[in-house]
């Protein structure tokens, strides 16, 4: 198992009481394959994804992520976890503005050490069809592209599993569906797995599992 | 109603602490340029004051002569009130003692202003009246050397006096005639029966005038129709006076050493505004799409600005007026009274500063807010560029000259200080960004601290070359400010030749010459020459193609010898050959100032005579040998006959201290001026002014530490979301707060060592133009600078690393 939960309960205090984020969810997905987990705005979904990640703690409960006991961990040992295993794209692409589309894309290698960040990068860039805008800057890139350059960072991190927010929520139909043909191509070839958050229902049909939320729990 | 909206987002903004940085940094300048004003407002209207009660009153006229009837009628149709003081040097004699002293005839107005401090047997007195007739009142060295007591009599002429009190203190000491002999003041009436003044003594007259400025012009106009060779008139607020111009001069510097710290808090001010105009963007957009107007939001939002000016203004000055309070504290024991309560000077150039601040650094930015549509603002697009940033710019470049002009309040030294000001930043920053700009590598540089520190500084290059120059100047500025105090005087001090003169002799009468010279001999001490001195008026007579004689219009104490003195050098002409009769020698400034030329035909008056006779040579005179200097100086033939005191100047060894005690004891009416006490006040002057100094100088790092905090509020936000980012893909929070520390220590590096250079260069000049010294690396600035700029600089980034490393970057993501 690449991703595996035990009774994982997340709560935060607030000025009315103690609110119940996520409620006791189990769930496993094995390595290479997809998951999708979806389900209406505050049910607690990009939670779930910040916790099997290793954003965030749980108040209860045990993630393991390839292994590794995230629940155990503090901030710095997770962002290690994170460094070694896991890759991001975020609903609203997440660039740094200062950086090109090529340097956004070495950004993760980089922080691997990885001395072939930069030929890396400029083939996933191509691959994802922006071979001739690696100079290009995130504010002179439409939102599609951005999204492309997002899903070239990820996939150029050589992680284990890849967690995707939302990818298609800031993008009109027709690039939002060619995005997440992208995603799955790229994925297929790069044998990760990858749990996606997503309202998109073609979207999470492509997924090998899927889990709906609802109020925190597994519905 | 807007006022109402206006004061409810001013308050709420400022609890917030979204202005508090522009806020407090103006209150920062306004403290910063109020103290200064204050301070110099009070110490000029203490120096007025004091300048008036030192002449006797407004206007002074002295003369040789009596005022010529007309003139004197004139003068009284103007209604001002007028004193006439008689000043004459006479023999006192009680018993078998006699001195010559300075006598002061005075009339019933005497004094015109102030009054005159006393002592009888045991009290003292503060007394704004002549003394009575028959009553002398005598200086209490005259008194010690005559031997007598308040009560007994002296006699002046063919008159005796009852001494009634000895002075302590008078007003119109500004007489420089007798100056050195110790002073007796009787009344006018007493005059006639001392049969002293006769036709041709030497009498000196003054008349003192005290009344509206109006009429003391024209008063003024009229005695310069008909003033005379060796005629003065003096005014106490007199734009000429040293002592006033220094005051200004020094207030404008004070002003312009201030002037950095408001520049700085000016770009603070303006750095916010822009990041408070980004803020409200959303909000100005839902008040358009509510229906307000432009200029109803301009208005709204210029009234949040003013009453932010406002409040800054109350605020600095009680800043202002506490850090006064320290300068004055600092400085108290150098002024004769207390200062006087300030005018509204500093409350007008305070306000002027915030609103010219806030005019060219906010006002651009409001007006680009105002000016994007609801519709951009809603779909968050950048608009495109406009001529608001040419606006922009041009506003803040005529702000800053504003600022300077409102300073110096001279136009041409507003240009030369606003354009040296542009040049050292575009210097300055050019210099500071080509080293940022120096890197190349490809991407962040995330995988290590040092290399994302100077990728970051890189990226970060034009606000970072920003502050590593406010930073530079503030440092540089306190070296410099520092090192005189500390090394410069030392060193001064140390380059002066070990036996050089460190006490002047002065008023030595003929008499006393040989007992002098016995003395010194006896206590062996090397004796140097004793030069002669009389008080002279020189006129150029004319010459080839002038028709009017130019008058030299000021007295000149003049010396004689056939030798020429040591630490002089002839540059024009020859020295008096064998025993000369004829010809004066000048000193090159003198000559200079008054253009006389080798062979000019001169006129020189001096005790009853007058001689025609001509500039022989011109005199390069060494100032610092601590030796008597002339301006003037005769073959002695010419002044044979000249009344003269003697002036010489010695070494004493400080193991000899006790002889000066036992001269003065032994010669009461020789004055000695010990060199070693001048030197120490004068340390102790730039020690107490470079003080203050450091107090502005303090206030300009305070202000590049607010412009530093500006450019950190303005960029945290990319810096948070940029970490959150970094952490997600697994950046440890050591990584992140060490690049953080590194980025900012190298910044403050940087910044140390600039100003380093910055203040080696400044002492560079001051050792080589100022104090003569041979250049001089300090070692000691290169250390303190690089550690000062490195832990102020690190000090502010704990807060930065601090407030990116606590959020969850989970939540930083999903808040943006």
């Amino acid at each position: 198992m690449i991703i595996k939960t035990r009774n994982l309960t997340k709560k935060v205090s607030s000025e009315e009481g103690e609110l119940i984020i996520l409620n006791d969810i189990n769930l496993e997905l094995e390595k290479e394959k997809s998951l999708a987990v979806v389900g209406p705005s505050g049910s607690g979904k990009s939670t779930l994804l910040g916790l099997l990640a290793g954003l965030d703690s749980p108040t209860s409960g045990e993630v393991f992520l390839n292994n590794r006991p995230l629940h155990e961990l503090n901030e710095d040992q997770r962002a290690k976890v994170r460094k070694e295993n896991v890759a991001f794209v975020f609903q609203s692409f997440e660039l740094l503005p200062g950086l090109t589309a090529l340097e956004n894309v070495m950004l993760p290698s980089e922080l691997n050490r990885d001395k072939d960040a930069e030929t890396r990068a400029s083939e996933y860039l191509t691959r994802v069809g922006l071979g001739k805008r690696l100079k290009h800057y995130p504010r002179q890139l439409s939102g599609g592209e951005q999204q492309r350059v997002a899903i070239a960072r990820a996939f150029a991190c050589k992680a284990k599993v890849l967690f995707v927010d939302e990818p298609t929520g800031n993008l009109d139909n027709k690039t939002g569906t060619k995005i997440s043909e992208l995603l799955f191509e790229v994925n297929e070839e790069s044998s990760n797995a990858l749990v996606v958050v997503t309202h998109d229902t073609n979207l999470a049909s492509k997924c090998d599992n899927q889990i709906e939320l609802s109020e925190g729990s597994i519905a | 109603m807007l006022l109402g909206l206006s004061l409810k987002l001013f308050w709420r903004e400022l609890k917030s602490g979204q202005l508090s940085i522009m806020f407090f940094a103006l209150v920062l300048a306004v403290g910063t340029v109020s103290s200064i004003s204050l301070f110099t407002d009070r110490l000029e209207k203490a120096l007025l004051a004091e300048t008036q009660e030192f002449l006797g009153g407004d206007l002074k006229f002295e003369s040789n002569d009596l005022i010529e009837d007309k003139t004197y009628e004139e003068i009284q149709n103007l209604n001002l009130k007028s004193t006439e003081i008689v000043l004459f040097a006479s023999m006192l004699a009680s018993g078998d003692s006699l001195q010559l002293a300075s006598i002061k005839a005075v009339d019933q107005h005497y004094p015109l202003v102030g009054g005159v401090e006393l002592r009888s047997k045991s009290e003292k007195h503060y007394v704004k009246r002549p003394p009575g007739q028959g009553q002398v009142w005598l200086d209490v060295r005259l008194m010690d050397i005559l031997k007598i007591k308040i009560g007994e009599t002296v006699s002046i002429g063919d008159a005796d006096f009852i001494v009634s009190y000895s002075i302590l203190s008078e007003p119109d000491r500004a007489s420089n005639s007798f100056a050195f002999a110790p002073k007796a003041i009787i009344n006018t009436l007493d005059l006639e029966k001392t049969n002293v003044v006769q036709p041709g003594s030497r009498v000196r007259f003054s008349t003192v005038y005290l009344g509206e400025k109006e009429e003391l012009l024209l008063a003024k106009s009229i005695l310069e129709k008909t003033k005379q060779p060796g005629d003065n008139i003096r005014e106490a607020k007199d734009s000429n006076d040293s002592l006033g111009k220094a005051i200004e001069r020094s207030g404008n510097f004070f002003l312009l050493g201030g002037l950095l710290a408001v520049l700085m808090a000016a770009f603070t001010v303006g750095m916010s505004s822009q990041r408070f105009a980004r803020r409200h963007v959303e909000y100005v957009a839902i008040l358009k799409s509510l229906g307000t107007e432009s200029w109803e939001i301009k208005l709204l939002y210029s009234l949040i600005f003013i009453e932010l000016g406002v409040f800054a203004i109350f605020l600095g000055l009680i800043l202002g007026w506490f850090m006064q309070e320290a300068f004055t504290g600092i400085l108290k024991q150098y002024f004769p009274t207390d200062l006087p309560t300030p005018g509204f000077k500093p409350l007008l150039i305070s306000s002027l500063t915030v609103f010219i601040c806030l005019i060219g650094f906010v006002y651009p930015n409001l007006v680009k807010l105002v000016k994007i549509s609801p519709l951009n603002i809603l779909r968050r697009e950048e608009s495109k560029a406009s001529n608001s940033s040419y606006l922009m710019f041009a506003l803040a470049l005529s702000a800053m000259f504003l600022l300077v002009f409102l300073y110096t309040q001279r136009l041409l030294l507003s240009s030369i200080v606003f354009f040296t000001i542009l040049f050292i930043f575009v210097l300055g920053y050019g210099l500071i960004l080509s080293f940022f700009r120096s890197k190349t590598r490809l991407g962040l540089g995330a995988h290590n601290s040092l290399s994302l520190a100077w990728s970051e500084l890189h990226r970060r290059k034009y606000t970072n070359s920003l502050q590593v120059l406010a930073f530079s100047m503030a440092i540089g500025l306190s070296l410099i400010a520092f090192s005189a105090r500390t090394d410069l005087m030392s060193t001064w001090e140390s380059t002066l030749p070990a036996d050089s003169p460190n006490n002047f002799l002065i008023n030595i009468s003929k008499s006393d010459l040989n007992s002098i010279s016995s003395f010194l001999e006896e206590k062996n001490i090397e004796e140097s020459t004793f030069y002669p001195i009389t008080n002279t008026v020189i006129i150029k007579l004319p010459k080839g193609g002038e028709e009017v004689s130019k008058p030299i219009d000021r007295n000149f104490n003049a010396t004689w010898s056939s030798e020429l003195p040591q630490g002089n050098k002839v540059i024009s002409g020859e020295w008096f050959k064998g025993d000369s009769s004829d010809g004066l020698s000048v000193s090159n400034d003198i000559a200079t100032r008054y253009s006389l030329e080798i062979g000019d035909p001169v006129k020189v008056f001096f005790a009853d005579q007058e001689i025609d006779t001509y500039i022989q040579n011109i005199r390069e005179v060494n100032w610092d040998n601590f030796s008597p200097n002339f301006f003037l100086i005769g073959p002695p033939e010419i002044f044979k006959n000249s009344p003269a005191t003697y002036i010489t100047s010695l070494y004493v060894p400080k193991e000899k201290d006790k002889v000066i005690s036992e001269f003065m004891s032994e010669f009461k009416t020789v004055s000695v001026l010990s060199i070693d006490a001048i030197i120490n006040q004068v340390n102790d002057i730039i020690e107490q002014v470079s003080k203050a100094l450091e107090v502005i100088l303090g206030l300009t790092i305070f202000s590049a530490m607010f412009l530093t905090l500006a450019t950190i509020q303005d960029g945290f936000n990319l810096r948070l979301h940029q970490s959150a980012i970094l952490r997600t893909f697994g950046a440890s929070t050591s990584l992140l707060q060490k690049s953080t520390a590194l980025e900012f220590a190298l910044l403050g590096l940087l910044a140390g060592l600039l100003g380093a250079l910055l203040a080696q260069i400044g002492i560079f000049f001051l050792e080589t133009q100022i104090f003569d010294l041979e250049a001089t690396f300090h070692a000691n600035i290169w250390i303190m600078g690089p550690i000062i700029g490195t832990v102020l600089i690190c000090a502010l980034s704990i807060i930065l690393i601090l407030s990116i490393t606590r959020k969850n970057p989970k939540e930083i993501i999903y808040s943006s």
